[in-house]
């Protein structure tokens, strides 16, 4: 009976607790924004993985090698520690690109007079299965499972996504500026 | 019955009242008919219930019957009320409020029909049978509040005044009902009193919360937002879920 109650009372307080959360929100308290106004693409636009060229010549397994030879065990597990937080600090930066053409995305689902039901339902769930896996690779690569090169390979991709989403961007700034125009006319 | 109960009553008659001259003075008819369907008849049941309960005496199977149809006919005026509030939220965004509307259907759909077995099993038993239908349409009522706003916030539509205090008031009455009655169903009489108290404070709560939301004058309703070209969405999607796709594979490669 107790056990019964006990558990009854967590539900409702975990969907009242839900509730509050999807009602108030933290960043509600910000200005009110329209659908319109989100649509600032270069909020939007990946910043992170710009810096790919960089990042691969600090990630890269040349620096390893001359080092091995020249720099003392201690002040070369020092570098690696440091190239991993670098890496850490790029994977989150990436997530936040991610974020961000997510973010995109749906801002103009939302603003589509048709949206496809198997798109939409396809990105939700590679997101949430794109969010478990950087999870865990973040995990291995600060217990030093993941070799730094592979990282790389990764920015590669993302680099050649945010390339690929501009020039889509192209078109949407275009279309959101004479959006804009109709708004203030 | 003790004086308490009819100023109790008396007043929280007099509150459901106020509220619905509010909302036809606030102009709410027409966007929230629903709303308007679900005071009249909650002010309709209010004036009905004290001159039943002298009438037929409060154990009578007569009031019984009269108390429970009441309720499951406001509990389903709640549900119409919830899914014309993801309406109001949502109707202006058309292809994402299609796509809800089909989510909303399943969902509610599934949870009818969840409650319907749960009131089977409760048999053969006629009062436990209807404080577990209740319960299972009041989780029905949460659970498309729930996903009606989650759908909101995953889209980043902001619902507009008097929403969410509205949508709070029906969620806090309706959690708080499906506890309520899981409790009842197991306790039953020893339960009883408190459940009362419980169900009648959280219909203030709720009540109070409705009166806020439509106290002051509404601001103004915000424009209808223009909609994107089709090609804009037909162009970025595919290539973000495809990106999306390859950046999954890549890092489950590094894991294996």
């Amino acid at each position: 009976m107790i056990a019964t109650a006990a558990f009854v009372i967590t539900l409702a307080l975990v969907l009242l607790g839900l509730l509050f959360w999807l009602l108030f929100p933290p960043q509600r308290r910000e200005r009110p924004k329209s659908a319109l106004d989100r649509l600032e693409v270069e909020d939007l636009r990946s910043l992170h993985s710009r810096y790919f060229p960089q990042i691969r010549q600090a990630l890269s397994a040349s620096d390893g090698a001359f080092l091995q030879r020249r720099v003392p065990r201690r002040a070369r597990r020092v570098w690696q520690a440091e190239r991993r937080h670098v890496a850490q600090q790029y994977l989150d930066g990436l997530r936040n690109d991610f974020r961000k053409l997510n973010r995109l995305a749906r801002t103009v689902a939302a603003l589509s007079p048709h949206v496809s039901r198997r798109q939409e339902i396809e990105r939700f769930w590679l997101c949430r299965h794109f969010h478990v896996l950087y999870w865990i690779v973040g995990l291995r690569l600060q217990l030093g499972f993941i070799p730094l090169p592979q990282l790389a390979s990764l920015t590669d991709l993302v680099g050649r996504l945010s390339l690929q989403i501009e020039a889509a961007m192209a078109l949407l700034e275009r279309d959101s500026s004479s959006l804009r125009e109709t708004f203030t006319t | 019955m003790p004086l308490s109960d009819y100023l109790r009553w008396g007043a929280g008659t007099v509150l459901e009242i106020l509220l619905l001259c509010l909302v036809l003075r606030r102009g709410l008819a027409r966007r929230l008919p629903f709303f308007l369907l679900y005071l009249c008849l909650l002010v309709v049941y209010e004036v009905c219930y004290l001159p039943s309960l002298l009438r037929f005496g409060y154990q009578s199977h007569a009031m019984f019957a009269f108390y429970w149809i009441s309720q499951e006919v406001l509990v389903i005026a709640r549900g119409l009320v919830v899914v014309e509030i993801c309406s109001a939220m949502l109707r202006s965004y058309e292809g994402i409020w299609r796509l809800c509307r089909l989510a909303l259907s399943g969902i509610g759909g599934a949870l009818i029909f969840a409650a319907i077995l749960s009131a089977l099993r409760s048999g053969p038993w006629l009062p436990a049978m209807v404080y577990a239908s209740e319960r299972g349409l009041e989780l029905t009522i949460v659970g498309l509040l729930l996903f009606g706003l989650a759908f909101c916030r995953y889209y980043r539509v902001e619902p507009e005044p008097p929403i969410p205090l509205m949508a709070l008031g029906l969620g806090i009455y309706s959690a708080i009902q499906v506890a309520n009655d899981t409790l009842l169903g197991k306790w039953l009489y020893a339960y009883f009193p408190l459940w009362s108290s419980i169900r009648v404070y959280s219909f203030d709560i709720a009540l109070g919360l409705w009166l806020v939301s439509v106290w002051r004058t509404l601001p103004e309703r915000r424009p209808v937002p223009a909609m994107l070209d089709r090609g804009v969405y037909e162009g970025l999607s595919p290539l973000i879920n495809l990106h999306l796709r390859e950046l999954n594979s890549r890092l489950l490669g590094m894991l294996k």
